[in-house]
């Protein structure tokens, strides 16, 4: 599964890129591996659903420290 | 249970455990895989009187750029009491359905001299892809000169008991016991 990205910037090294997620309860920042994004979307692993939300497991701890975020379904890639 | 020399190269031999470039088989002991030191790293200035808030609405870790300098590793003396950021040479990847996870852990020899190589984040976790960042710290007495390529940690993979969600993606997918 890939959520959109709202923002993309270079990592601090080659192999990794800063990626902001966003979130029902805010946007995430998480650095990943340029491997796990592409143009518009970076992948994540699917947990569940409930309602018009789904809840993802980012590939990486975000900068504030969350693996798991609602995203809402529109977000979804 | 942690993977012993023999599965951790039957590991890498089909796949289970991705590891660029290919390890030498020297850098393989009897529970871990060396890993060395990529050629960059970053340290972190420190602006008076702007102290970090991480738990703080708004936090951003991207504002925190004219903090950080990037700095070559080739022959770098790492002060007493100095932090780097600094990662592996070695990109690694851990097939969430290789069912596998692993830490990274300092080598003895580096830290008798009081090196650290991470600050309480030693997970890898299943699924994990890229290169490994190091905390580094330097806890001795003596200035310690690092140079990219030598070998920095070790890798301790450990078998997970079942395959993590996100990485499940049959028939059930998304269920739990307790919807």
């Amino acid at each position: 599964m890939r959520v959109k990205y709202t923002y993309r910037t270079a990592g601090s090294i080659p192999s990794e890129a800063l990626v902001e997620i966003p979130t029902t309860s805010g946007s995430e920042e998480v650095i990943v591996h340029v491997s796990q994004v592409d143009d518009t979307s970076v992948e994540v692993g699917f947990i569940g659903r409930r309602d018009k939300t789904v809840l993802v497991e980012l590939p990486r701890e975000s900068m504030t420290g969350r693996w798991r975020v609602w995203v809402p379904e529109s977000e979804v890639a | 249970m942690i993977l012993t020399d023999r599965e951790i190269l039957l590991a890498i031999g089909n796949g289970q455990i991705v590891v660029d470039p290919v390890p030498e088989e020297d850098a393989i002991s009897a529970t871990s895989l060396d890993l060395t030191l990529a050629d960059s790293g970053e340290t972190w200035q420190a602006l008076p009187g702007q102290p970090i808030r991480p738990g703080a609405a708004g936090y951003n870790y991207r504002q925190l750029g004219q903090r950080r300098t990037r700095v070559a590793l080739s022959g770098y003396a790492m002060d007493p009491g100095s932090f780097l950021l600094a990662w592996t040479h070695e990109t690694i990847s851990l097939p969430l359905q290789s069912r596998l996870a692993a830490r990274v852990e300092g080598k003895s020899s580096l830290a008798r001299l009081g090196l650290g190589v991470h600050v309480t984040a030693p997970t890898i976790h299943a699924g994990f892809a890229g290169q490994i960042q190091l905390e580094m710290f330097n806890f001795g007495p003596n200035q310690i000169i690092l140079d990219a390529g030598m070998r920095i940690c070790q890798l301790i993979y450990e078998m997970t008991l079942g395959t993590p969600s996100k990485g499940y993606t049959g028939t059930f997918a998304g269920q739990t016991a307790n919807p």
